[in-house]
């Protein structure tokens, strides 16, 4: 070995120190570089091989109308398509263990059972046998029933082999599809479909995300269904990488093959259904012909029969009108009987009264005469005496003649009226007998009248009595009659009620076979839906994340580079000094300065080169690990072999070599300008300066010596300073990072759960559900035992849209009772935590959403509503932005029932119930339960579960905080540890010195190691400052979609991260403090240096 | 009593298998105020008597006593505090803390003992009252080494010790420092030892002690020292 040659060697071996610390930090940077960008090849390579081992598919062919066995055929021929398996699928709601899931229904490949496991891959005679399951545990469904379920635990739900599934009939079109309800666990499977368990797709029912997925047999899904979709691989696609531009070229040429035959195979399609339906709907035409014509003739039958009951009705009517009019004859006529009886008996009586009253009257005569008679005759004896007297008189004899002849007249007269009262006796005694002649004969003219009379009522009683039997018998034939009227009337009614039904019946029957006859013209082709794998969100959201990691890779190594490049430069600046005599020497015995140089330049590549292989060896194999272990939490990837990727490792190397190497020529460059005579002499010492705080004179006077040396040799070597701070700066940055990031994510869990939403559940309601099932479910949300407080509220799902196009899934929700609602959703800034309000003004939308969409308040945001396969239509509905909202998870975008109104133009449902419930997990379980019974409830979501699904997810945040706690320390120790010790070697004299003056070890050690405290310290709060930066970007680089990170670090962490970095800084200097006592005072001050 | 006295002091260094004897049974005494001259080639081990004396290294046997103290059995940190406070060394290089003014450098001393001299007396007593703020890269190399006794002198030791003090300086400014330190050593009645090789400033000390081949090979007093300002060499 040449003597030159020897001199490099031992200077190594000399200084193994200083050669190790290069290497290390050398190693860091470029092993941090290489490790991180290998991670994302490393993740693609473990996909592209299980992907390519379980036959994933290319394509995925879906119609909206099925596709048949034509169809399939009709793939197959496509050019450049290999395999093509068709296959049904559909989404429910199913029960497990008490737990409902959105699950996805598969059915499962008949070559399943005989494929054959070697790893991850999965071998199958079947070449048409796509996405092949990985059976993880359990056996294949052999029976009708059975199913195999995803492996994962954590997102996917408890659950043991033979568990029951019971799928939920009512909700959604899925169960329809299925020839059972409930399907029993045998086995558990890995599906590359699903490779994350945290995106495995949308549904349209249910929380809308999948949540578990279900293979059951062929046989299991209604026979009389086409193919849902047709999954087909592209020929030679395995063949390159998954995610390359190659591949993606590859398939689109397919996918576009695919769509071209798309159009003519949805018109066959369509074809086939209408010939199929119109057979159908002529058989059922003419089965309506049949069944119009029967129920014609039943009619009018029926009608003649009516008709006929209506003419003997009629005629009924007929002869009880006649019988009517006869009665009313024969009561005119005993009415007159009647009347004339009336009359006789009238005239009669007047006759006898008249009679009487002439008979009265002739009695009166006949008394009156009596009575004259009476007093005549009672007269008469003094008539007698009087003519007696006249007579004696007369008898007288002197009687004067005159008064003779006087009392003769006297006498005549006298006895004239004796004679006429004798003659009024005689004359009042005919009269009397002629009145008794008279009555009698009156008196039989009388009883004669009165017998006809008395014949005549006879006649007329006997005619009444006559005629009330006839009236009688009318009433009878008159009801008789009224009833079979009404017989009739009731089957008049009964008829038209039968007739109008039958002839609505028919016309609606009618109407439906117009309907069907328009459905079947109106059949619209099927969309063909050609999907390749960046459909599939598993798969799509394996490639995000190794992408960000890519993006993380080509940020972080940039501080170890830039450590690295400092290292070397202080490293080897202090070397060539220290050996600023022996290149003198070198010079001196005439060696060029390229060769003098080339010393330091093997030693650096040395140094660096072999850092590199060990970096680079190292971290290229443990980083992509850690990652891919990290990611496994959500990703079911198994991890493929650990390859060195070439460029990426050489490009690392060379970046470290070539860094080193620079600093190393900078370092020496200078030095070897001075003449070799120059070079005998000692360095010029650097001169002490002033620095500017000295300038602050009541500070600095106040400062002790070892204070104002420290300030001075922190401004004195500038370098040195600038590698501990960025050094230092880095550790710290790397710590907060890693601290900040656990903060970020936990965030999510804790301000979203603990600070902004105060409801632990929310229930749905089935749309469709009875009112009694409603009322029943309402019994019980309204219970505030159970619910204490309870807001419902309508949601909708649509997709917002941003005016740069982004399109985001979100949720709208419209409380009843939007000041309750905010009791348990807390609407606030981020920043401040300023109450925002839900008012008429606009929507409410959550930031990340805002964020996304780029819309502030003030803004208007788009709604567009999706179509099945969740694409957003050319139905938009704009909204106000009226606040932006802390959130974390979920997109949101809350209004009033009045601004839903206004907006969608609907109606507000308030299916949905917030609620705050219990936390004793037994009532929670009863009243899921109770809920769940009334058949009126959709789902009952408690928020714990989320809580502890996304915990699950975070752990994997826990790998990378220690890769990162792991690599700060590294850097700290590397940094601190290289300028720790060129400060001891470079100022051995200055401490013996110190010891000389009898300053005690303790003293020394302040003296020293103050600057490196100082210098941490500085390069901390730098490091803090920094930490912010990196963790931002690391935060929204990371970010997924739906949820967004905390934008909070903790002050806890900044306090960790700088306690943390202050302990590396402590062990270091620990480390070092045997190295300061063991400097030598008669050493170190024996010679000038 | 003598205030120091060394009796049959012996330091060995092993080298490997061989154990060297830089000094041999050495014994002699010093009186206090004396301006000692320790005389002797180079490898003869005066320096290592220095170190000895000063407490930056410790004697394998014998006995080294300082102003009725057992120097030699001090341990670790005895030693330091006896440098502390007890001695000043001046050395052939300087040593200044470059970072620190004329003024610092000797407060830097002061600062840590007990009953230190106050810094800009001690330095104007060594003629640098006017370069206190100063920082050594300002000053000559004679300046320096002022700067040097001036720190060593602020301590107030019982003993200042000079290695080769002169060493890196030209002959008028060696001539100052010398004399500064017999000055020193005749105004203050501090006891000054000076180790040198160069044997005319054997002229100018109370007390020469020759050294050869690590042991002391006689010890003179001289009655009539000469002034350091007519010594030629």
């Amino acid at each position: 070995m040449r003597a030159f040659s020897k001199d490099v060697v031992r200077s190594i071996r000399h200084s193994l120190g200083r050669f190790v610390a290069l290497a290390a930090i050398v190693a860091l940077g470029t092993g941090f570089y290489a490790g991180l960008r290998m991670a994302p090849p490393d993740m693609n390579l473990a996909a592209d091989a299980y992907y390519d081992g379980t036959a994933l598919m290319d394509v995925r062919v879906v119609s909206t109308l099925g596709l048949t066995e034509e169809d399939i055929e009709a793939l197959r021929a496509v050019d450049g398509v290999e395999a093509v398996m068709g296959a049904y699928s559909t989404d429910v709601l199913a029960t497990m263990n008490d737990e409902q899931y959105v699950m996805r229904v598969h059915s499962l490949s008949p070559s399943a059972a005989a494929s054959v496991q070697e790893g991850s891959a999965v071998a199958s005679d079947d070449s048409d046998y796509l996405n092949r399951l990985e059976l993880a545990e359990g056996r294949w469904p052999a029976a009708p029933g059975e199913c195999v379920i995803f492996n994962d635990k954590v997102m996917s739900g408890p659950s043991e082999l033979g568990d029951v599934i019971v799928v939920d009939a009512s909700v959604g079109e899925g169960a329809g599809t299925l020839a059972r309800t409930e399907f029993t666990v045998v086995g558990r499977v890995h599906s590359p479909l699903y490779v994350s368990s945290t995106a495995m797709g949308t549904s349209t029912i249910g929380s809308g995300a999948v949540e578990q997925f279900m293979y059951v047999m062929p046989e299991d899904f209604d026979p009389d269904l086409p193919f849902v979709e047709a999954y087909l691989t592209v020929a030679g696609a395995a063949d390159l990488p998954a995610n390359s531009i190659a591949y993606d070229d590859r398939v689109s040429a397919v996918v576009a093959a695919i769509e071209a035959i798309a159009p003519e195979r949805e018109q066959a399609r369509v074809a086939g259904l209408q010939a199929e339906a119109q057979a159908d709907l002529d058989e059922a035409r003419a089965e309506f012909e049949e069944e119009k014509a029967r129920a014609q003739t039943e009619l009018g039958d029926a009608r003649a029969e009516l008709d006929a009951a209506k003419a003997e009705l009629d005629d009924g009517q007929r002869q009880l009108d006649s019988a009517a009019s006869a009665l009313a004859a024969s009561e005119k006529k005993i009415s007159d009987g009647e009347k004339r009886y009336a009359q006789g008996t009238e005239a009669l009586a007047k006759r006898r009264a008249d009679a009487e009253a002439q008979f009265a009257e002739a009695q009166a005569a006949v008394e009156a005469n009596e009575a004259n008679l009476a007093e005549a005759n009672a007269a008469l004896p003094t008539l007698e005496a009087s003519v007696a007297q006249v007579e004696a008189a007369l008898a007288a004899p002197e009687l004067p003649e005159e008064q003779r002849a006087q009392l003769e007249a006297q006498k005549a007269e006298l006895e004239k009226s004796i004679a006429d009262i004798a003659a009024a006796a005689a004359a009042l005694d005919e009269a009397k007998a002629q009145l008794a002649a008279q009555r009698t004969a009156a008196d039989e003219q009388m009883a004669a009248a009165q017998k006809q009379l008395d014949q005549g009522k006879l006649d007329v009683e006997e005619g009444t009595a006559r005629l009330q039997e006839g009236r009688a018998e009318y009433e009878q034939a008159k009801a008789d009659l009224e009833a079979g009227r009404a017989t009739y009337e009731q089957g008049v009614a009964d008829y038209d009620v039968a007739a109008a039904e039958a002839n609505e019946k028919l016309d609606e029957a009618e109407r439906e076979l117009a309907d069907a006859q328009q459905k079947i013209d109106d059949i619209e082709p099927p969309d063909w839906l050609v999907m390749d794998r960046s459909k599939n969100f598993g798969l799509v959201s394996f490639e995000n994340d190794a992408a960000r990691v890519d993006a993380i890779a080509s940020f972080f190594p940039l501080i170890f580079f830039l450590v690295a490049a400092l290292v070397a430069l202080t490293t080897m600046t202090r070397m060539v000094e220290e050996e600023r005599m022996l290149i003198g020497t070198f010079k001196a015995l005439g060696y060029s300065r390229g060769r003098i140089t080339s010393k330091y330049l093997i030693y650096a590549a040395l140094a660096a080169g072999l850092g590199s292989i060990v970096g680079i060896g190292a971290l290229s194999q443990l980083l992509p690990w850690v990652v891919m272990e990290a990611y496994s939490i959500v990703y079911y990837v198994p991890s493929g072999p650990l390859i060195v990727d070439w460029p990426i490792a050489l490009a690392a190397a060379g970046i470290g070599v070539g860094i080193t190497l620079a600093a190393t020529w900078a370092a020496a460059a200078a030095t070897l300008r001075e003449t070799p005579a120059a070079l005998m002499q000692p360095p010029a010492p650097k001169a002490g300066k002033r620095i500017l705080l000295e300038r602050v004179g009541p500070l600095w006077r106040r400062l002790s010596f070892s204070w104002k040396v420290t300030f001075r040799n922190i401004f004195r070597y500038k370098r040195r300073l600038v590698m501990t701070c960025v050094g230092i700066a880095g550790c710290t940055a790397l710590l907060l990072t890693g601290l900040g990031l656990q903060n970020s994510i936990n965030d999510i869990i804790d301000v979203q759960y603990g600070e902004i939403v105060d409801y632990n559940v929310v229930i749905t309601e089935k749309e469709d559900a009875s009112d009694a099932d409603r009322e029943a479910a309402r019994v019980l949300l309204d219970d505030e035992g159970r619910l204490p407080v309870a807001v419902r509220a309508t949601e909708a799902s649509l997709i917002a849209v941003g005016a740069n196009g982004t399109e985001a899934m979100t949720t709208i929700v419209a409380p009843d009772d939007p000041l309750a609602f905010q009791g348990l959703w807390h609407f606030r800034a981020r920043e401040g935590h300023e109450t925002r309000d839900l008012t008429d003004d606009g929507a409410v939308i959550t930031e990340k959403l805002a964020t996304k969409l780029g819309v502030a308040a003030g803004d208007e945001i788009t709604f567009a509503e999706q179509d099945d396969l969740g694409n957003a239509t050319a139905v938009t509905y704009t909204v106000p932005v009226a606040a932006v909202v802390e959130n974390y998870i979920g997109d949101y975008a809350f209004v009033t029932p009045a601004v839903f109104e206004r907006t969608f133009s609907e109606e507000p449902a308030n299916l949905t119930v917030y609620a705050r419930a219990t936390d004793d997990a037994a009532e929670r379980a009863a009243l899921s339960e109770a809920l769940r019974a009334t058949g009126a409830v959709d789902t009952v979501a408690f928020n714990d579960e989320v809580i502890d699904s996304y915990r699950q997810m975070l752990k994997s945040v826990n790998m990378i905080v220690v890769v990162l706690v792991v690599a700060a320390a590294a850097l700290a120790f590397i940094v601190l540890y290289n300028l720790t010790n060129i400060n001891i070697t470079e100022r051995a004299r200055e401490i013996a010195t110190l010891k000389v003056l009898g300053f005690t070890p303790r003293e020394v050690n302040a003296y020293i190691f103050r600057e490196i405290v100082l210098l941490t310290i500085l390069g901390a709060l730098v490091g803090l400052g920094l930490g912010v930066v990196l963790e931002g970007f690391v935060v929204v680089t990371a970010e997924v979609d739906q949820v967004m990170f905390g934008r909070t670090i903790h002050a806890v962490s900044f306090a960790v991260a700088f306690a943390l970095t202050m302990v590396f800084t402590a062990v270091v200097m620990a480390a070092m403090r045997p190295k300061l006592a063991k400097i030598d005072m008669v050493e170190s001050l024996k010679s000038n240096e | 009593m003598a205030f120091v006295e060394f009796r049959d002091v012996s330091k060995m260094y092993q080298m490997g298998e061989v154990s060297v004897a830089a000094v041999r049974a050495m014994s002699f005494q010093i009186e206090q105020g004396e301006f000692v001259v320790i005389v002797g080639p180079s490898g003869a081990g005066k320096t290592t008597l220095l170190n000895m004396l000063g407490g930056m290294d410790s004697a394998t046997s014998g006995t080294i006593m300082l102003d009725g103290a057992e120097v030699s059995s001090f341990n670790r940190r005895q030693l330091t505090q006896y440098r502390r406070h007890d001695i000043g060394f001046v050395f052939q290089f300087y040593n200044l803390v470059q970072n620190l003014t004329a003024r610092e450098n000797v407060e830097l001393a002061s600062q840590i003992c007990r009953d230190p001299l106050p810094a800009d007396e001690v330095l104007a007593a060594v003629g640098l009252a006017d370069r206190a703020r100063n920082f050594p890269g300002q000053l000559s190399g004679g300046e320096q080494q002022r700067v040097a006794i001036a720190r060593a002198l602020a301590k107030n030791p019982k003993l200042l010790l000079c290695d080769e003090p002169t060493g890196a300086l030209d002959f008028e400014t060696g001539k100052a420092i010398l004399r500064l330190l017999q000055d020193t050593c005749r105004t203050t009645g501090r006891t000054v030892v000076v180790v040198t090789h160069n044997s005319a400033f054997t002229a100018i000390a109370d007390r020469v002690i020759h050294v050869r081949e690590g042991s002391v090979a006689a010890v003179e007093r001289n009655e009539a020292p000469l002034s350091a300002e007519v010594l030629e060499w």
